[in-house]
């Protein structure tokens, strides 16, 4: 049973893995505008999934991974996924029962909220230059990719037999 | 995160994971690799031969430029020598390739695959064939970040070729990659198609680079200050070979403060280094928008006093012209043609 806990979580740093070079594949610049957010995509899934196993703090390791990947202020990611990470702690139970399509929404929000987080911190250390709501676009691509992330984490997850 | 933006303890824990991650990041740009490998593959004889002969042809065209490249440095340094202003400082460069970039579309940074291990420093610049392409502002042990002169956070002390006019030319946030000039009063001598270079000033960059070509000079009436927008000469989105520079005596070109080559009596050098926008990790990186305006103002003071040390890129007669010019000031109407 001990077993049960630390079984598969080569599956889960995989899964991250995957995220974080789909988070850092060059992109063209129209379509790098509505990247969807990997990285918050699998935290999201893996919290709902096995609220047990993945939770704040695995967030922020998550977090900090994606800083120094992706070059930013050390810790905007890590404190951004940890509160997405609440987030989905919160609402596991509601998100297991809902349809596609709210998940969708629910999704939409907690990046949306992401981002807005993002943003605040990033003017708050005087790094922010964006003055519209271009920054919300990578929440709507992340709300329609969320259901095949989830099918294909979902089939995989069963797949290795990760609980 | 806020330690990270305001002080540097945190530095050489950013240092080992940026460079434990350096591996991952290699294979993100790996596609991208693969599909120009496989098209300089799958080129036809044909196409390899018109290649060839094209690139001899340039060949010979640099070399006699270079000819005469020759010649002229060393009637340059004879003249310095003339005018009893400091040596030229010659540059050494190290080639460097792209392997990735920011996944932010508004932050123009770029990856680099030269770090700490081959000498790499924060402030470095880096160029492409054709032209300034940004500075280092930080370094792992095989890889480092680069930001681009296009980036919104970022300023580039330039000065125009024609005439000597200095500006600082600012990154915009556009996804195409432009840049502004800050605070250009309405009757400055600007056109379209002028040529910008570094102007060396504050150090940072050596004089003499290119920058960019004024693309559009827009004039309101209504407005103090003129909008100019440039479009890089370097080949900011395309180039994946870049070259990052180094001072002859191996040191990164950082220090050079008052160096008289920088022409300082005016105190903009100091200035300036504030104005360039390095690092987060060291400086607080609000200054952008009043550090510009007060630039503005020391420049222009500094502008009026018209006799200054010659520096490498602009002789001083280039210059005396440059004043009688404004002092004309005619407008010259709107002109654009942007792109």
């Amino acid at each position: 049973m001990a077993n049960d806990r630390t079984r598969g979580t080569w599956v889960i740093a995989v899964s991250v893995m995957l995220a974080a070079l789909l988070a850092f594949v060059p992109l063209p610049p129209w379509l790098e505008v509505w990247r969807p957010k990997w990285m918050t995509l699998v935290v999201i899934y893996w919290v709902i999934a096995l609220p047990h196993r993945v939770g704040l703090f695995s967030a922020w390791c998550i977090g900090i991974f994606t800083d120094v990947l992706e070059g930013t202020l050390l810790g905007l990611n890590a404190f951004t996924l940890t509160l997405v990470a609440y987030g989905s702690l919160s609402l596991y139970q509601r998100m297991r029962m809902f349809t596609p399509l709210q998940q969708s929404m629910t999704v939409l929000m907690l990046v949306g909220v992401q981002q807005l987080l993002t943003f605040w911190v990033l003017t708050a250390t005087g790094q922010n230059t964006a003055t519209d709501l271009s920054f919300i676009t990578p929440a709507l691509s992340s709300a329609l990719l969320w259901p095949l992330v989830f099918i294909l984490l979902r089939s995989w997850r069963r797949g290795f037999l990760v609980y | 995160m806020f330690v990270d933006s305001r002080f540097d303890y945190l530095s050489h824990v950013r240092y080992y994971m940026a460079t434990a991650v350096t591996p991952l990041q290699l294979m993100a740009n790996w596609p991208s690799r693969a599909t120009s490998a496989v098209t300089d593959m799958v080129r036809t004889r044909t196409e390899l031969e018109e290649e060839n002969a094209e690139l001899r042809e340039q060949l010979l065209m640099q070399q006699y430029q270079l000819q005469k490249l020759e010649h002229l440095m060393a009637e340059n340094q004879r003249l310095n020598e003339l005018l009893k202003s400091s040596a030229v400082v010659d540059e050494e460069v190290m080639r460097a390739q792209l392997i990735g970039e920011s996944p932010d579309p508004y932050v123009k940074r770029i990856l680099i695959n030269k770090g700490e291990r081959d000498g790499v420093m924060i402030g470095q610049p880096v160029l492409d064939a054709s032209g300034l392409m940004g500075q280092v502002v930080e370094v792992s042990a095989l890889s480092s970040w680069v930001l681009l002169i296009t980036d919104p956070q970022h300023s580039t002390p330039v000065q125009i070729n024609r005439n000597g006019v200095r500006a600082i030319a600012s990154g915009t946030r556009d996804t195409l990659h432009q840049l502004t000039l800050n605070n250009i009063p309405n009757t400055e001598d600007v056109k379209v198609g002028d040529i910008l270079v570094t102007s060396g000033i504050g150090g940072r960059f050596p004089p003499g680079y290119p920058v960019g070509v004024v693309s559009s000079v827009t004039q309101d009436p209504a407005k103090p200050f003129a909008d100019v927008v440039v479009t890089p000469t370097a080949q900011i989105n395309r180039s994946r070979n870049l070259l990052v520079v180094f001072a002859q005596d191996g040191a990164a070109a950082v220090d050079t403060h008052g160096e008289p080559v920088e022409g300082g009596e005016h105190g903009e050098p100091q200035a300036e280094q504030h104005q360039e926008s390095v690092p987060q990790t060291t400086t607080p990186s609000e200054l952008p928008a009043d550090a510009a305006v007060e630039m503005s103002a020391v420049e222009a003071a500094a502008a009026a006093q018209a006799p200054e040390s010659t520096t490498p890129a602009s002789s001083a007669a280039p210059l005396q012209v440059a004043e009688a010019e404004r002092e004309e000031a005619q407008p010259v109407g709107e002109t654009s043609n942007g792109e």
